[in-house]
């Protein structure tokens, strides 16, 4: 801290310049302060399971007893694991395609059209994204065993759909009302039907949003953890193969090295992808900031 | 019929994950009424949020709306419900269907010999004394988590909305990647943050702050608090984010020409303007932080047990359905008066910081 002790003959407009700059300095401080105990709230967990990944100990823990790859190792031969992530990979690449679908029908009519019922059914296809995911996890469950549908990872793809799809409508509307009406307009009086122009002139021009929603929903996908846990039946997914090692505290460390590398993998892909669909928004002219917020 | 902010609606969209579902419901003849309202906040992600700046595009998409409809009426009547049926009848089949049989369910005792006629039974039996304890120990850990959480996401979502510059855009990147990533590797992580010989105790210990290992740290209301907070920071800021995204600069501008400091600023300013945004917020964490029963059962032990964990014990462990199914929708029902209320008081406070 320069904090300038101002002389008796100095003219009044620099004291107050070193002050302001004091004060500036300060506030920086706190702020990247500020900043850097929220990063350590978000990423430090994982970055402390990265750590102690190469850590030789069976305890996950100190003290550090030099690196090793061995659990990496041990964790090439965890089939179980494998398998569950080759689930939840399935499931993801399944959910993620028919959501987009979805989505994208029930925004382009819920904001290009005015119709009857679009007010109920505009509520009614948000709703999945107020109700609680233990809500609708647990509904799945009696309502399969009810209709007598054995419970799987087709069953969880299903719930998947049900949860995720709503926010592809969300994003998705958000960037429709944003489009010059005009275009759509336009499309039509040249000739072409609504399908065409929704094919031709909607889509190409919403793709970035459209691949963000992708990325959202892929996660939601792959991360969820309630609702497949209440319709996996005796199927797992990466999140509840990962919960219930968790719970009987069996191969932590092998646990922690697989952790360590599903994560290091997504935070690889989710940022390439960010920064590809930033630059292609930006070429449209659009905001990235709003497709982010949505979310 | 088409009013988008009826009361259901409004529901819906003072979620968090969502909070621009107004957006999707909303026309371009409503968007412009709707951001002149009190809603401002909460569907920040409208767009043009601020009256003033009412676009072109919002008169010149109702003219063609209205031609349109005139015109070639006919043409385009059966077109929404085409596109709208498949989205709609998946929710009905897959949302609505398993919703009512689980209220159907809640209502009938199968189990145990039950014949599956109309019983109150199992919602007598979900409101047992243990059961209403834990209840009202979710309750209290929820409502600190989400207290803890906005006086955190509050400061954060205003520096990266106002104060950061050229780092926004990295930042609300950061924030999207940290919701992306796996919550139970985090969880993961905490647990071996706070283990008995775990990163902060050994730290403790080394620098000679305690001499044995804190035991408070893991499987206590403490590490659900914690775990919590640190889990749904995103659903937190990103709304949040979005609320502050609408205030105009001209009037922080303003505030600072007329002499106001930081803290009367904000307090005159960034507060009022973000009032019901606070409140879509609180509503938007408070819900998943209720139904979130990995976080207790991971890191919460037996004093940190939330009705989340009760319920999927219900289910899996005990095979009590109906009981189940009672205490799922009891929580349904206090979740949505809570967004209701919510959503009232934000209405309230908002005309009276307007007038």
């Amino acid at each position: 801290m320069r904090a300038m002790k101002p002389e008796r003959t100095s003219p009044p407009a620099p004291r107050i310049y070193w002050t302001l700059a004091r004060r500036r300095r300060t506030a920086t401080a706190v702020r990247v302060t500020f900043l850097a105990v929220m990063a350590l709230l978000l990423f430090g967990p994982i970055v402390v399971l990265a750590v102690f990944s190469f850590n030789r100990s069976i305890v996950i823990g100190f003290p550090f007893r030099g690196g090793t790859l061995e659990w990496y190792r041990a964790a090439l031969g965890e089939t179980a694991a494998w398998d569950s992530l080759r689930a939840s990979l399935q499931i993801a690449l399944v959910v993620t395609p028919m959501c987009l679908l979805l989505g994208l029908l029930s925004a382009f009519a819920l904001s290009r059209f005015r119709f009857r019922l679009r007010g109920v059914t505009g509520s009614f296809i948000l709703l999945p994204l107020v109700i609680p995911w233990l809500l609708i996890g647990v509904s799945g469950l009696i309502f399969f065993s009810l209709v007598d549908v054995r419970l799987s990872l087709w069953t969880v793809g299903v719930m998947h759909v049900v949860i995720a799809f709503p926010l592809v409508t969300a994003l998705l509307s958000a960037q429709l009302v944003r489009l010059d009406p005009h275009i759509h307009e336009a499309s039509l009086d040249l000739g072409a039907g609504e399908i065409e122009t929704l094919r031709h002139v909607i889509i190409p021009l919403l793709l970035p949003t459209i691949g963000a929603s992708a990325v959202f929903v892929f996660s939601w996908s792959f991360n969820n953890f309630i609702v497949s846990f209440f319709t996996a039946g005796f199927d797992n997914t990466f999140p509840i193969w990962v919960f219930s090692s968790l719970r009987r505290a069996r191969d932590l460390p092998v646990v922690n090295a697989l952790a360590t590398l599903i994560s290091f993998v997504q935070i690889v892909v989710i940022v390439g992808v960010w920064q590809l669909l930033k630059v292609r928004l930006e070429r449209r002219g659009q905001d990235i900031r709003d497709v982010v917020a949505g979310a | 019929m088409d009013d988008p902010r009826k009361p259901g609606d409004s529901a819906a969209t003072a979620d968090p994950r969502e909070n621009h579902g107004a957006a999707a419901t909303a026309d371009p003849r409503e968007n412009a009424e709707l951001s002149a309202t009190v809603d401002a906040g909460a569907f920040a992600m409208l767009g043009p949020v601020h009256p003033d700046e009412r676009r072109p595009h919002d008169e010149i998409q109702e003219a063609v709306l209205d031609v349109s409809y005139a015109g070639r009426g006919n043409r385009r009547r059966w077109a929404p419900y085409v596109f709208i049926s498949t989205p709609v009848g998946v929710l009905l089949t897959f949302f609505a269907g398993p919703l009512a049989v689980l209220a159907v369910y809640s209502f009938q005792v199968r189990s145990r010999g039950g014949d599956g006629s109309f019983t109150l039974d199992n919602y007598r039996a979900a409101v047992q004394p243990n059961i209403l304890e834990v209840a009202g120990s979710t309750f209290v850990l929820a409502t600190i988590s989400m207290l803890i959480l906005l006086v955190l996401a509050y400061p954060l979502a205003y520096f990266i909305a106002l104060k950061v510059g050229r780092w926004e855009i990295p930042l609300l990147l950061a924030l999207a990647l940290s919701d992306e990533l796996n919550p139970l590797i985090r969880i993961f992580g905490w647990r071996t943050i706070l283990a008995r010989n775990g990163l902060v105790n050994t730290v403790l210990q080394n620098l000679g702050i305690t001499q044995a290992p804190l035991d408070w740290l893991l499987f206590t209301r403490f590490s659900v608090v914690l775990v919590l907070t640190a889990s749904w920071m995103p659903y937190a800021v990103i709304p949040l984010y979005a609320a502050m995204k609408t205030i105009d600069r001209r009037v922080l501008e303003a505030a600072s020409d007329l002499g106001a400091g930081w803290f009367t600023t904000f307090r005159t300013v960034i507060l009022p303007l973000t009032a019901t945004g606070f409140v879509a917020t609180m509503v938007i964490v408070f819900i998943p932080i209720v139904s979130d029963f990995a976080t207790p059962g991971l890191v919460g032990g037996t004093s940190g047990r939330m009705l989340a964990s009760v319920i999927e014990d219900l289910f899996t462990r005990r095979g009590e359905w109906g009981v189940g199914s009672a205490l799922t929708f009891l929580l349904l029902i206090v979740s949505g008066v809570v967004v209701y209320l919510s959503y009232r008081i934000a209405r309230i406070r908002n005309l009276d910081t307007s007038t």
